[in-house]
């Protein structure tokens, strides 16, 4: 049965088996399976690695409570973030994140304080 | 005693005109052949996922420094030789809120002859019957 793969933000999302014509699809060779070009980007005719985007999923007074990854643009549903977010991590004003704090990271002033 | 005898067909054809099948990694929307949606059906199950979540609630109490004394500088270097770090006292609690976990177990279904919709990552079959 012929293969045909489908794709999203330009990246495979879906194959699907079938001996007929399938529309808005690609058709794979036959040495070629789903499984090599699952969730890759098509680009001039090639597979190649799409880029995992992290973002966060739920967050809860100002800290992050769930991080996730996809390579499907348009499957972000939160602010984008680093693959170093982890859930209690900061959200800060500006859009950035900070780990969080711990006594050991604070800062020893010249004059003996600590921060 | 009578015997029923049911009569036995001589060619046995199957009644399934197509299969079509495959798995998506996300939601959206996926083309497949033609088929007559009145004599078709889809199934479908989900595919697994994993991650990590944390808990929410709220913290609360106070820790204060006791003992230690803080570093001084000493011909240019931080030093605690004449004391020592402060030790932390108190109690800090943690509430927890509500619990924000929820799983979803995805599907698909026909939207019309040529698409399916899925409702996130899943197998699928659709089945055609003659």
């Amino acid at each position: 049965m012929a293969n045909w793969i489908q794709l999203k933000d330009g990246v495979a999302f879906a194959h699907i088996e079938s001996e007929n014509l399938v529309d808005n699809s690609i058709l794979l060779d036959d040495n070629i399976k789903w499984q090599d070009v699952m969730s890759k980007k098509y680009e001039n005719g090639n597979w190649v690695e799409a880029p995992l985007i992290y973002f966060v999923e739920e967050s809860f007074e100002g800290k992050v409570m769930r991080v996730n990854s996809t390579v499907f643009s348009s499957d972000v549903t939160g602010p984008i973030c680093n693959s170093e977010v982890k859930p209690y991590w900061v959200m800060e004003k500006d859009g950035s994140f900070s780990p969080p704090v711990s006594i050991a990271d604070a800062t020893i002033y010249d004059e003996g304080r600590f921060a | 005693m009578a015997v029923n005898v049911f009569p036995v067909p001589s060619v046995s054809t199957s009644p399934i005109k197509s299969i079509q099948r495959g798995s998506a990694s996300s939601a959206g929307s996926i083309t497949i052949s033609s088929v007559v949606t009145k004599k078709t059906f889809v199934r479908g199950f989900s595919n697994g996922s994993a991650g990590s979540a944390g808990a929410t609630g709220t913290d609360s109490g106070t820790l204060s420094p006791s003992g230690g004394n803080d570093p001084k500088r000493e011909g240019g270097t931080l030093t605690t030789s004449r004391g020592g770090m402060p030790s932390y006292v108190g109690t800090r609690t943690f509430a927890a809120g509500a619990t924000d976990l929820t799983s979803a177990e995805f599907g698909v279904y026909l939207v019309d002859s040529t698409t399916i919709t899925v409702t996130g990552a899943c197998y699928y079959e659709i089945i055609e019957y003659i």
